[in-house]
């Protein structure tokens, strides 16, 4: 279900000694093709209470063009528990329900889109994108 | 109107982790069973039998309905999956996609049950035993 906390970007709260550093993940990211995206246009991840949120961007179909904000899941890799490398965020649409999944990966974002329908013509599918901050191509 | 249907056919057998060193999933089974895709998932370190009801122990034979999906709205044939549910004690989610014959899967669990283990998620490539398929 989407959320919209009220919290945004902020200075960097206290971490409880469990929570990861999810610093690698914060920021606003930039899909590499804009002319004819594969997946949100734009990610905007955010501090969420002790976690994440993401909202995300796209091009207006299926989903709509802002696609809100929604809390998300901060993963670490194995053996590295004081850093997240990647987020999940599940939106629902509706008839549509969209799994965006992503990592971090030297300086990049690498997401994969998964989006389902419960009716409707349109295929289930799936989509890889890249992207790069906002302020790294400034 | 009809959904339109993503044929699982590409994704299905059997796959193996190229990384025979490395925990978590070692093999993946993808079958169809009456037009569902399900995934038979073994974990390395697996015991004997399946071992539901270990909270942090490896799991064997864990089964997970996926969802087929296309490369475009318009498509019909599969090129990746999603799978949600349970992975023994832990929560998953496997993002499983095919690259030039392999198979990626992007593993991510939460344990709900224990607080101290921590969100994992790792990536791993998987091959056909019978060889290389060109898709």
């Amino acid at each position: 279900m989407t959320t919209r906390p009220t919290s945004h970007d902020g200075p960097a709260a206290p971490r409880p000694p469990a929570a990861p550093d999810v610093s690698v993940l914060l920021g606003d990211w930039v899909n590499t093709e804009q002319g004819s995206p594969q997946g949100p246009l734009r990610l905007s991840v955010t501090r969420h209470d002790q976690g994440l949120a993401v909202r995300a961007f796209g091009t207006g179909g299926p989903q709509p063009r802002d696609w809100g904000q929604v809390s998300a899941v901060a993963y670490t890799a194995p053996g590295t528990p004081s850093a997240a490398w990647s987020f999940s965020a599940t939106y629902d649409f509706g008839s549509l329900r969209t799994v965006v999944c992503a990592y971090h990966k030297t300086g990049i974002l690498v997401a994969t889109t998964s989006s389902v329908f419960s009716g409707g013509e349109h295929a289930d599918h799936w989509a890889r994108s890249f992207y790069h901050r906002a302020e790294g191509r400034a | 109107m009809t959904p339109r249907t993503v044929d699982p056919a590409p994704l299905a057998g059997s796959w193996i982790n190229f990384d025979t060193t490395a925990t978590g999933i070692r093999l993946v089974g993808a079958g169809i069973d009456g037009g569902r895709l399900m995934l038979r998932i073994t974990e390395r370190g697996a015991p004997e039998t399946a071992q539901e009801a270990l909270t942090d122990g490896p799991v064997t034979g864990a089964v997970l309905p996926a969802v087929p999906l296309a490369d475009s709205i318009d498509a019909t044939t599969a090129v990746a999956f999603l799978a949600e549910g349970p992975l023994g004690s832990r929560r998953a989610i496997l993002c499983g996609y095919l690259n030039r014959g392999l198979l990626t899967l992007d593993v991510h669990t939460v344990d709900p049950g224990d607080a101290r283990m921590p969100n994992l998620m790792y990536r791993a490539h998987f091959y056909r035993p019978e060889g290389a398929d060109p898709r």
